[in-house]
C-alpha cells in the first residue's frame, strides 16, 4: 500500500519518491543488481552515512585517502590541501604559506605510500609535491617536448606510481594522461580513450571529401574525468558520458584496459572511482544520482545514496567531486555543493555480504559459508546469496541443495554442475535398473506391436478410419521420403480433422516446449511466460507463409491449390513433432557440457523443416528445383512485406486508439 | 514580556544588540518586527514573486485594541491594502498569541502568502548556552555551540508533511525525512526556555529554525504560518510545468501558545513535559495505561500479497491463518506472554483490488478461518488486529472513480500517480465503515490504519478548500468510530493529532532525519507518550542495525515488534510486500524469545510516564521513570541495566 506506491516509484524512477509517504529511516535506498534480470532490486543499508565533516572547505573538489587512513583534500577555491584524521579533524593543511610551495586552485591531490603528496597545482600549471611532514619538496613544470607542442599544461588530476612515474590528466585533454618520469622528463600520453566510431562518422567518410571532412568537428575520444591507482600498480580512468562505455577502465603498464572497455552500469555520470583493498570499484555516478559499488570485473553489486542540489542532509550529495575508501572499508566523498566531506561506514549486513561476494570471486567457498549464511539469515530476497550458498553446497557435495539454491539464482552454470554429481549418482545406484528398463520397454515395442497386429487383423477398422490411419501414415512417411509423401498428398485429399489434429498436436507440443523443457535450457519463471505471444511467434510465420506462398505460386504458375498448400504446409510440420518430443526429454537430462546434443538436434530440426517446406512447395505446384527455390525466396519476401504492413496498419491504428483513449481519459478523470 | 522571576523573553533582539549586527535593510527591520509578512501580486506579470512587509514598513499603520484577555495590534499596509491582527493573552504557563483568520484583508492586488509569527521571540547569540529544539523524528536539538556543515537553508519544514499532491514540492528532488509529527518547537537559553505549541492551525504552518549566517547573526526559532503555496501544474504533457501561486487562501485560525521554563525544567525533558501537560489539560491524549505484569509485544503476520502473472493475479499465500495460530502457541510456549497480532493481506487478493477486500482471502482460510484464529487467540488473551490502508487507492484495478473519490491538488484536478490516488476522507471513511462492521463479525480486537495517523493533506475540490483540519477531523471521527466498535484503533507514526484515540502506535518517530543542523536527537516524543500509548519502532527482523535499534528501543520504552511469515519471505519477491527481507518464523523464533525475556525485564515501566533522560556519555544514556527506576543503556557495552528506583 504505502510500500506498494514506493515499490511502484522505485521501478520508474528512484528519485521521484512521494514525500510524506515514505518513513525515511537513511535518507536514501539501497539497492542490489540483479544481472538476470538487468534490474535494480532493493535490499538493506550496505551503507550507512556516518558524518559530514566541514574543515571550512570552500570548494572540495578531490580527495585521496592516505595509506594511514588520513583523507587528503584538495580545496580547490581555498588554495590548499586540507588533511583530515579518520575521525574527521583537522591535521593540517598545505600549500597555504607564502613561497614557492603555495597553491593556486589545486584541484588533485595524490599521496604515495610513504607519504608524499603530490599537487595538481592548477592554477600554478604545474605539479606540487610535499614530503611527508608538509614541507614543499619540489615542483613539477610543464616538460620541455615537442609532442606537447603549444597545449597548456593545466594538471587536474594525477596519481604516481611505485617508480615514481606521474601519471596526469590535463585539463579536457583528449590525448590521455600525460606520463612524467620522476625526473619531470615527457614520457609520452598513456591510456587515452577510443575515439567514438559511430555510423554516422563513417558515413561521412565514404561521402564526403577531404575540405568538407576538414570542416566537420572530429569524433576526438573523450577526456579522461579521473584517475586512480590500486595497490597492485593498476591504474584506473573515469570516463564520464558515452552511456558507461569504458567509464571504467583498468589498464596495466602498457596501457592495455583489464577490462576490455566494457560498459558499466550506472557509469554515464561517473565522477571518479576509488578502489579497496579487496578490488572492489566504488563509482559516483551524477546520472543515476548514486554511488555505485561493482566487483573486480565491474559488474555492478550495490547502489546506494542520493544526489540532490540542496542537500541538507548527512549522506546526500550536492555535487559529488571525488570519492576514495579507507582501509576500514569507510567511503569518503568530497562536496563541492555542500562544502563538505561525506563518511559513509559499512553496516554488519554490508561486511558480510561484501566478504563474502569477494571470498566467493577468490573461490574460497568454504571460507565464504558463515558470511553467506548470515547474509542468508537476514535477506531471502538477495540472489548472490543462493549463487553464493549453492556454491558452498557444490563443493561441500550437498547437491540436493545445490540444485535448489542454483535453480532459485537463475544459475544454470552452478545447477549444471549439481545436476552431473546428481545424475551421477542416480545412475550408479540404478544402472542396472535403467539398463533392463531399456531392454524392457525395447521387448515391448518390439514384439508387443506383432501381439497387437493379429487382434487389429481379426477386426479391420472401418473404411472411414482405414482413410485416417492412411492419411496418418503419409504423415509419418513424408519424414523420410518427402518427395514421394507429398506426391500421394497432392492426390489425395486429405480430411480436415486430420490436419486439425495435427496442428492441435503441433501446439501441444509447442506449449510442452514453453512449460516443460528442463530448467537448463529454459531458465525462466513460467508463470511470466505470455503463452499468447509465444504461440503467435510460432503461428503467425507459418500462417502468413501459406498465404504468401499461395499467391506467389499461383501468380508463377504454379499448380497448387490453396487447400494443398494448407494440407502441405502442415504436413511439412512433421520433423517439429517427431524432434521436439526427443529435445524435450533430452533437456531434462543433459547437463550444459553436453548441450551440443540437444542443440544440434534442434538445428538439425530446423534444417529439416526448411527442407520440408522447400519440397512441399516443389511438389505441390510441380516446380523445377530451381523455381522452387526462386519462388521460396519470393514467398519469404512477400511474408516480410505483409509483415510491414501489418505492423504499420497496427500501429497507426493504435495511435489513433491510444490519442481517444487518452483524451477519454483526460477528460473523464483528471476534470 | 516579563516572567515570574523578572527574566525578560523579548520578541526580538535590543537596540544595542541590533547594533553589532552586518545585515542591513529588509533583514534588519525584520529583527525589530513582531513578524514578517511575505505576500504575492494576484495582477500583472510575475505572481511568483514574493516580497515581505514587517511592522517597521513605511506607511504601516498600527493599532493596539485591549481586549478582554489581553491585546489586540492590528496592522495595515494602505498601499498594499493588506491588513491583519495578532492577538496576544497572557496565560499561567506563559503567552499565547493567536491570528484570527477573520482579521486578515486583502483587498488589493497583494495576497498573503505566508506570515512569520514573532520570529525572533528569544533569538539568541551562537556565543549562548543552549539549543533550539525542532521536532525532527523524535526531538532533535539544534546546539548554539557547534559547527555544523555549510547550512544553505536552515530547517525549515511543514508540520505533518508537505502537501503530496503538490507536484513543486518534490519535483525538485527525492528528500527522504522524517516528517513532523507534533506541532511543537522550543528554545532553551541557559536557566530559561521555551516550548512553543501550534495550538490551531498547525497543520498549515511550518517549523522554521535558522542558525546565524542566513538571516542574522543570531539562533532563532519560529512558526511560519502559510496562507497560500506556490505550486507547479502542467498545461499539457509535453510541456514543462509552470509555477503557479494558489488563488484561495487557506482559511483557518493560527494560534501558537509559548509555555515557558525554568530552571531544571528548561530542557527537552522539561519541553516534553510541558507539551505532555498541555495534552493532558486539553483532552488530546487518552487515559494512562493499566499497569501489567509483563511487556506488550506486537507480532504483525503478512498473510501475503498478490503478484501478476501471465494474464492473472496470483495471490501468493505466506502465512495462512492455520499456520498464524501455530506460531503464536510456539511462542506462548516460548515464554512470549503478552502478545498483540497484526494481521496484513488478509484482503481478498491482497492489495489488489482495494474496494473489495472480502470475502477474506480464500487461500489464507476465508472467513471461517479467520473467526476460528481469532476466537482461537482470544481464548488465549491475545487480541488480534488487522491491517489496512483506506487512503491511496489503486485506480488500476479498482472500480473506485478517481473522478469522484480522489483528491483534487491547487490545480484542481485529480491527484494520480502511477494510477494510484489519494481516496477523500469522506471516502475513506465509508470504506472504512464497511470493513470495521464486517470485521467486528470475525471477531476483531481493533484495525490497525495505515496513513491515517502519518499525513495529511488538503484537497482542493472546487472552490472550496478542504483543509487538512477538516481531514483531521474525519480522520479523528473514524478512528473514534473504530475504537467503539473493535475496542482499539491503531495508526502508524502517530501525529499528534491522532494520540488521543489510539490504543498502539507502529513506527513511531524514532529515528532524525540526519540533517547537517541537528546534532541531536533526543526522545522527546517518547517522553510525552509513555505510559499512556503503547508504541514501537522498526521490527525486529527488518532492523539495518541489529544492536543499536534493539537499545534504542529500550531507552526510548518502545515496545518490540517482529513482522512475520511462516514461509519464506522470498515468495513474496515480486509482490509489494518484497521490504520483507527476511521474515520467515522458523529463522526468527529464538531471537524473538530472546529479545522478549529482555523486554520483559521492562515490564513493570509499563504505565509509567518518564520524567528524566540524560546522556551521562557519548555512549551511554539513561532513562528514569515515575518512580525512580533507571534503565541505563551502554551502546558501546552493547548492553542496559535496569537500576530500581526507591518507589518500586
Amino acid at each position: 500500500m504505502k510500500r506498494m506506491i514506493a515499490l511502484l516509484l522505485l521501478v520508474a524512477t528512484a528519485v521521484l519518491a512521494v514525500p510524506g509517504t515514505t518513513h525515511a529511516r537513511l535518507p536514501y535506498r539501497t539497492f542490489y543488481f540483479d544481472p538476470n534480470q538487468s534490474m535494480w532490486l532493493r535490499i538493506q543499508p550496505i551503507y550507512t552515512p556516518a558524518a559530514a565533516y566541514t574543515a571550512d572547505f570552500e570548494e572540495p573538489v578531490d580527495l585521496q585517502v592516505g595509506a594511514d587512513d588520513r583523507i587528503y583534500v584538495a580545496d580547490k577555491g581555498a588554495n590548499k590541501i586540507v588533511v583530515l584524521d579518520n575521525d574527521g579533524k583537522l591535521v593540517r593543511t598545505l600549500g597555504e604559506e607564502d613561497g614557492p610551495g603555495r597553491l593556486s586552485a589545486p584541484e588533485g591531490v595524490f599521496v604515495t605510500p610513504e607519504g608524499k603528496v603530490y599537487v595538481a597545482d592548477s592554477g600554478n600549471q604545474r605539479i606540487a609535491v610535499f614530503g611527508p611532514d608538509g614541507a614543499y619538496a619540489r615542483e613539477y613544470k610543464k616538460p620541455d617536448s615537442a609532442f606537447l607542442g603549444s597545449e597548456h599544461f593545466v594538471p587536474v588530476k594525477l596519481v604516481v606510481d611505485r617508480r615514481g612515474v606521474l601519471y596526469v590528466a590535463l585539463n579536457s585533454s583528449y590525448q590521455g594522461l600525460v606520463r612524467l618520469s620522476e625526473e619531470g622528463a615527457f614520457m609520452g600520453y598513456f591510456g587515452a580513450n577510443k575515439a567514438q566510431s559511430t555510423l554516422l562518422n563513417w558515413l561521412k567518410k565514404l561521402i564526403l571529401n577531404k575540405e568538407q571532412l576538414a570542416k566537420e568537428t572530429a569524433a576526438l575520444p573523450r577526456p579522461i574525468t579521473n584517475v586512480a591507482l590500486d595497490d597492485e600498480g593498476f591504474i584506473y580512468t573515469a570516463t564520464a558520458a558515452g552511456f558507461g562505455k569504458g567509464a571504467i577502465r583498468k589498464l596495466n603498464a602498457g596501457g592495455v584496459d583489464a577490462l576490455k572497455n566494457k560498459t558499466l552500469v550506472d557509469g554515464h555520470g561517473i565522477v571518479d572511482v576509488a578502489i579497496d583493498r579487496d578490488g572492489l570499484l566504488y563509482n559516483i555516478d551524477t546520472e543515476s544520482g548514486q554511488i555505485n559499488l561493482y566487483d573486480r570485473n565491474a559488474n555492478a553489486l550495490f547502489a546506494f545514496g542520493h544526489i540532490d542540489n540542496g542537500t541538507q542532509q548527512y549522506g546526500v550529495l550536492g555535487f559529488p567531486t571525488a570519492i576514495g575508501v579507507d582501509g576500514h572499508d569507510a567511503i569518503w566523498i568530497s562536496d563541492s555543493r555542500s562544502k563538505t566531506v561525506h563518511k559513509y561506514v559499512r553496516t554488519a549486513f554490508g561486511s558480510d555480504v561484501l566478504k563474502a561476494l569477494v571470498l566467493y570471486a577468490d573461490g574460497n567457498y568454504e571460507e565464504s559459508k558463515p558470511y553467506w549464511e548470515r547474509v542468508y539469515a537476514r535477506n531471502d530476497m538477495y540472489n548472490g546469496t543462493f549463487q553464493g550458498l549453492g556454491k558452498v553446497y557444490l563443493h561441500e557435495n550437498d547437491n540436493d541443495q545445490a540444485l535448489s539454491f542454483m535453480k532459485t539464482a537463475f544459475d544454470t552454470d552452478g545447477y549444471s554442475k549439481a545436476f552431473w554429481q546428481l545424475r551421477l549418482i542416480w545412475l550408479q545406484h540404478h544402472f542396472v535398473a535403467l539398463v533392463a528398463g531399456l531392454i524392457a520397454a525395447y521387448l515391448v515395442w518390439r514384439y508387443g506391436l506383432r501381439l497387437i497386429r493379429p487382434a487389429l487383423r481379426r477386426r479391420p477398422p472401418s473404411a472411414f478410419w482405414q482413410r485416417i490411419l492412411a492419411d496418418y501414415r503419409t504423415f509419418g512417411y513424408i519424414l523420410i521420403h518427402p518427395y514421394n509423401g507429398f506426391y500421394r498428398l497432392k492426390e489425395a485429399r486429405v480430411s480436415p480433422w486430420v490436419t486439425l489434429s495435427i496442428l492441435a498436436a503441433v501446439i501441444l507440443v509447442k506449449l510442452l516446449g514453453i512449460y516443460e523443457t528442463g530448467f537448463l535450457f529454459h531458465p525462466v519463471d513460467t508463470s511470466q511466460i505470455n503463452v499468447w505471444s509465444s504461440l503467435a511467434l510460432f503461428a503467425v510465420p507459418w500462417a502468413t507463409w501459406i498465404i504468401a506462398n499461395y499467391l506467389v505460386c499461383s501468380i508463377k504458375d504454379g499448380e497448387g491449390k490453396f487447400r494443398e498448400v494448407v494440407q502441405g504446409s502442415t504436413f511439412a510440420l512433421v520433423p517439429y513433432l517427431a524432434f521436439s518430443v526427443p529435445i524435450l526429454i533430452l533437456s531434462h537430462i543433459v547437463t550444459l557440457e553436453e548441450r551440443v546434443l540437444v542443440d544440434s538436434l534442434s538445428s538439425l530440426m530446423y534444417l529439416w523443416l526448411a527442407a520440408m517446406f522447400l519440397v512441399m512447395t516443389q511438389v505441390i505446384h510441380n516446380f523445377d528445383f530451381l523455381e522452387t527455390i526462386k519462388n521460396s525466396a519470393i514467398t519469404l519476401f512477400t511474408i516480410g512485406i505483409i509483415w510491414l504492413f501489418g505492423f504499420i496498419v497496427f500501429g497507426l491504428s493504435y495511435n489513433l486508439y491510444d490519442f481517444f483513449y487518452q483524451l477519454y481519459k483526460e477528460v473523464s478523470f483528471y476534470h | 514580556m516579563d516572567k515570574r522571576d523578572g527574566y525578560r523573553w523579548t520578541s526580538n533582539p535590543t537596540e544595542e544588540q541590533l547594533k553589532q549586527e552586518t545585515v542591513k535593510g529588509q533583514l534588519l527591520s525584520n529583527l525589530r518586527s513582531p513578524f514578517v509578512l511575505t505576500f504575492v501580486k494576484t495582477q500583472g506579470a510575475d505572481q511568483t514573486i514574493r516580497e515581505s512587509l514587517n511592522a517597521e514598513s513605511p506607511k504601516t499603520k498600527t493599532s493596539l485594541t485591549k481586549t478582554e484577555t489581553g491585546l489586540q495590534v492590528a496592522y495595515d499596509f494602505p498601499d498594499k491594502q493588506l491588513g491583519f491582527a495578532i492577538q496576544y493573552e497572557l496565560t499561567a504557563d506563559g503567552l499565547r498569541a493567536r491570528m484570527p483568520t477573520a482579521g486578515i484583508r486583502e483587498e488589493g492586488e497583494a495576497a498573503v502568502f505566508s506570515l512569520d509569527l514573532l520570529p525572533y521571540f528569544g533569538a539568541a547569540k551562537p556565543e549562548e548556552d543552549g539549543y533550539l529544539f525542532v521536532p525532527d523524528g523524535p526531538g532533535g536539538l539544534v546546539n548554539f555551540g557547534t559547527k555544523q556543515a555549510d547550512l544553505s537553508r536552515g530547517y525549515i519544514h511543514q508540520v505533518y508533511g508537505m502537501e503530496v499532491t503538490n507536484m513543486g514540492n518534490w519535483f525538485r528532488s527525492g528528500e527522504r525525512r522524517e516528517d513532523i509529527a507534533y506541532p511543537v518547537f522550543g528554545i532553551k537559553r541557559g536557566e530559561h526556555a521555551y516550548l512553543a505549541v501550534m495550538t490551531r492551525g498547525a497543520d498549515s504552518a511550518n517549523v522554521a529554525a535558522i542558525p546565524p549566517g542566513l538571516k542574522s547573526s543570531y539562533f532563532n526559532i519560529f512558526s511560519s504560518q502559510i496562507y497560500r503555496e506556490e505550486y507547479l501544474y502542467q498545461m499539457s504533457r509535453l510541456a514543462a510545468p509552470l509555477k503557479a501561486i494558489q488563488k484561495v487562501r487557506l482559511d483557518t485560525d493560527r494560534e501558537v501558545e509559548y509555555r515557558f521554563l525554568r530552571q531544571a525544567d528548561a530542557s527537552y525533558v522539561g519541553m516534553a513535559k510541558s507539551y505532555r501537560a498541555y495534552l493532558k489539560a486539553n483532552g488530546r491524549i487518552g487515559e494512562p495505561l493499566k499497569p501489567s505484569d509483563h511487556a506488550p509485544i506486537y507480532i504483525k503476520m503478512m498473510g501475503g500479497n498478490y503478484r501478476s502473472a501471465f494474464n492473472r493475479v496470483e495471490y501468493v499465500a505466506a502465512t495462512t491463518f492455520a499456520q498464524a495460530t501455530s506460531i503464536m502457541n510456539d511462542l506462548l510456549k516460548r515464554g512470549v506472554a503478552k502478545p498483540t497480532v497484526v494481521y496484513y493481506g488478509w484482503q481478498n487478493q491482497g492489495d489488489y483490488k482495494m474496494d473489495k477486500r472480502f470475502p477474506i482471502e480464500p487461500s489464507l482460510g476465508g472467513g471461517a478461518g479467520a473467526r476460528s484464529f481469532v476466537s482461537d487467540m482470544r481464548a488465549k488473551g491475545i487480541d488480534v488486529l488487522f491491517e489496512d490502508d483506506f487512503v491511496w487507492i489503486d485506480g488500476n484495478h479498482s472500480s473506485a472513480s478517481g473522478k469522484n473519490d480522489g483528491v483534487r491538488g491547487i490545480d484542481g484536478t485529480v491527484y494520480v500517480e502511477e494510477g494510484w490516488f489519494i481516496s477523500k476522507p469522506a471516502k475513506t471513511v465509508a470504506m472504512a465503515y464497511d470493513t470495521i462492521r464486517k470485521l467486528k463479525g470475525i471477531g476483531a480486537a481493533g484495525v490497525l490504519f495505515n496513513q491515517i495517523g502519518e499525513w495529511v493533506f488538503h484537497d482542493y475540490a472546487g472552490d472550496r478548500i478542504a483543509t487538512r483540519s477538516d481531514t483531521i477531523s474525519v480522520y479523528e471521527g473514524l478512528l473514534d468510530y473504530a475504537k467503539r466498535t473493535l475496542g482499539t484503533a491503531s495508526v502508524y507514526r502517530g501525529n499528534a493529532y491522532a494520540i488521543g484515540e489510539v490504543g498502539y502506535i507502529d513506527d513511531l518517530p524514532h529515528e532524525s532525519s540526519f540533517d547537517f543542523m541537528v546534532d541531536e536527537t533526543v526522545p522527546f516524543y517518547p517522553i510525552v507518550l509513555h505510559g499512556f500509548v503503547p508504541y514501537s519502532f522498526g521490527d525486529g527482523n527488518l532492523r539495518d542495525d541489529e544492536d543499536t535499534e534493539f537499545l534504542k528501543a529500550v531507552e526510548y520504552g518502545a515496545a518490540p515488534s517482529f513482522f512475520l511469515t511462516h514461509d519464506d519471505s522470498r515468495k513474496l519477491q515480486y509482490t509489494a510486500s518484497n521490504f520483507l527481507y527476511s521474515s520467515q518464523y522458523a529463522k526468527w523464533a529464538d531471537r524473538i524469545a530472546a529479545e522478549y525475556a529482555k523486554f520483559d525485564s521492562l515490564a513493570p515501566l509499563y504505565a509509567q510516564e518518564m520524567t528524566n533522560h540524560e546522556r551521562l556519555s557519548a555512549n551511554r544514556y539513561a532513562t528514569t521513570y515515575a518512580d525512580g527506576t533507571r534503565v541505563v543503556v551502554d551502546y558501546g557495552a552493547k548492553t542496559f541495566k535496569v537500576e530500581k528506583g526507591g518507589g518500586a
